[in-house]
């Protein structure tokens, strides 16, 4: 046999290059055709997508449940801000090196976590990932010299490139950057969980005394899976630092953080397609019940403000979680298989016979 | 009706021993789990490790993969010391299937067999080839939990054998078997050992044990109370005392 055979989920690299090329070419164009508020909705859900998508390939494929991804994202934001306010140059130089060290400040934040994830599990990980969110607006306000406590760092208005500037509005600029970062965030969590690396994951999750007999090192995957997982929200941090101009520990609250979780539930585990769902909703469902509100009495309204958004989101996992427990993602496939094992003959449908019993192990006269 | 099976007795040259365990005890607190074992399993031979529940069977698996520390004693595979991680024993050789099947539920056939191959050059065609060799091919693409008891069963040991292991530790590889299942895993049993792999087995269903092994090794208490072909083993009064309870005259 010529070459090696390809594992199971693996695409080849050029392939899935390609795939996140087009993809990212249509987002691109589709740009074009949002006005300003519909771009900025879209450069929020690609900054969300680049942690849902970490933490859905983290929860799904290793079974490790972190509440403290928020606060990876908030690390990735502050390394952004804070490189950005040191740098002597701006434009797209500067955006790259800031998002680069905020990468690298929530790599080194994960590393530290995933080595004690590796030892914890279930409510444990998710208690101490937990009590990270809790505690960011206190390691703000103890650093507030360089943290600027509740405030938050600020960093320069950067507009648009000059050679862009007549056919590029603002929130476009920033939903393309956003939509070009992401869309490499997402092909590397693609590649990362297909192949061998992705097959351990799930190996881990599943059994983690059998993947260790099968010479599959359970601790250092869960590491790595979470240092990566990690890196992807720090870069979302770093994408709403550029968009939203700021970073402040408001931004970065548990509730965020849980509704991080609830947007890969409901997109559906383990899914990037199912995370790209899931920060759709929670961009747009706010929004949503926004503009329902504001259609009421000022009293009403103000009294909705804020609350309303909780509930919905809570009756919406429930209801997904009942109807769809493998998430919105999840359901799509079911429905993609009913359809394509619907006869489409009208006649008599083929009897199914049953398969003759098999030995465990076939002897060589059974052969 | 049970399963006919043709003890194999090896002969000729001895061979040398594949996996050595001497003077191993295990305590968990004041329980002494295993106390001063010792055996050899050599190069193409077939052990059975029997005794009651509690006798310390699993244990002493456990013990060889890493999974818990010997207070004393020493354990080897072709002379070598085994490293006391589990991640390490399949780069040694070793492999071992779980009590309790131990497969990735959310996996596909293949994707198991492949997990016990993913450090190989080409795991692809490795896992192939061993699906192929158990007749696991046609089901090659379907979740694992969707296959009947028996064929999970073939699919844990093709994970154990697609590493092509020198030394296979099988923990109750008949257990919830038909006898026409466990004739055809005997038969498998003998042949991977014809390669010249050690395999020891723990087993509760004495008569397969009895028929497939060449030599047997009995636990109780933590102790080896008998050892020796499975003819001699049968006629060991004290085999018959920790099985049956019941006090047999010397």
């Amino acid at each position: 046999m010529n070459g090696r055979q390809r594992l199971p989920g693996q695409r080849p690299l050029l392939r899935t290059l390609l795939v996140a090329a087009g993809w990212t070419v249509v987002a691109l164009g589709g740009t074009f055709a949002l006005d300003p508020f519909r771009n900025y909705q879209l450069a929020l859900v690609a900054a969300y997508l680049c942690a849902t998508a970490g933490l859905t390939v983290l929860v799904g494929a290793t079974g490790q449940l972190s509440l403290g991804h928020a606060a990876l994202m908030a690390v990735g934001g502050y390394g952004f801000a804070l490189t950005t306010n040191a740098l002597p140059f701006g434009g797209i130089p500067a955006f790259v090196l800031a998002l680069l060290v905020g990468a690298l400040a929530s790599a080194v934040v994960g590393l530290l976590l995933g080595l004690a994830a590796a030892r914890l599990s279930g409510p444990y990980l998710a208690g101490l990932t937990l009590a990270v969110v809790v505690a960011l607006p206190a390691v703000a306000s103890t650093w507030s010299t360089a943290l600027h406590g509740d405030q938050g760092v600020q960093i320069p208005f950067e507009g648009v490139p000059d050679a862009l500037r007549r056919v590029v509005a603002l929130e476009q600029w920033q939903a393309m950057v956003a939509v070009v970062v992401t869309a490499a965030v997402v092909t590397g969590l693609t590649v990362l969980r297909g192949g061998r690396f992705g097959l351990r994951m799930l190996a881990v999750r599943d059994d983690e005394v059998a993947a260790r007999l099968s010479g599959i090192p359970a601790g250092r995957v869960k590491v790595l899976a979470f240092t990566a997982s990690s890196v992807a929200a720090g870069v979302g941090g770093g994408v709403l630092c550029f968009v939203a101009q700021a970073v402040s520990p408001g931004a970065y609250t548990v509730g965020f953080s849980l509704l991080l979780v609830v947007a890969v539930v409901i997109g559906g585990l383990g899914s990037i397609l199912g995370a790209a769902l899931g920060s759709v909703v929670i961009v747009l469902l706010p929004w949503l019940i926004g503009r329902l509100t504001s259609s009421l009495p000022a009293d009403a309204a103000q009294r909705l403000d804020g609350n309303l958004a909780v509930l919905v989101f809570g009756l919406l996992l429930i209801t997904v979680m009942a109807v769809a427990p493998h998430g919105l993602h999840g359901a799509l496939v079911a429905r993609r298989r009913r359809t394509s094992r619907r006869p489409t003959g009208d006649g008599p449908r083929p009897t199914e016979e049953p398969a003759p019993r098999k030995v465990l192990v076939p002897t060589e006269e059974q052969r | 009706m049970s399963a006919q099976m043709t003890p194999v007795r090896t002969g000729g040259e001895p061979r040398s021993p594949r996996l050595s365990i001497h003077g191993l005890s295990v305590r968990f607190g004041g329980l002494s789990a295993l106390d001063d074992v010792s055996l050899e399993v050599r190069e193409g031979e077939v052990v059975g490790l029997i005794g009651p529940n509690g006798a310390g069977k699993t244990t002493l698996f456990n013990a060889v993969c890493g999974l818990v520390r010997p207070s004393a004693g020493t354990i080897t595979v072709d002379g070598v010391p085994l490293p006391p991680d589990p991640t390490r024993l399949s780069a040694r050789g070793v492999a071992r299937t779980l009590q309790g099947l131990g497969l990735f539920r959310g996996l596909t056939v293949r994707e198991n067999v492949l997990a016990g191959r993913l450090g190989a050059h080409d795991p692809g065609t490795d896992a192939q080839r061993q699906l192929d060799a158990l007749d696991l091919a046609g089901h090659a693409d379907r979740p694992v939990g969707d296959l009947p008891y028996p064929e999970q069963k073939k699919v844990a040991l093709a994970r154990a054998l697609v590493a092509q292991p020198s030394l296979l530790l099988l923990d109750e590889p008949a257990g919830g078997l038909g006898s026409e299942d466990i004739a055809a895993l005997g038969d498998l049993i003998r042949r991977t050992a014809a390669t010249g792999c050690a395999v020891l087995l723990v087993e509760h269903h004495v008569d397969f044990v009895m028929s497939v092994c060449d030599r047997v090794v009995v636990l109780d208490f933590g102790r080896v109370i008998a050892s020796g072909t499975p003819d001699e083993v049968a006629g060991d009064p004290a085999v018959d005392e920790a099985y049956l309870g019941i006090e047999v005259s010397r």
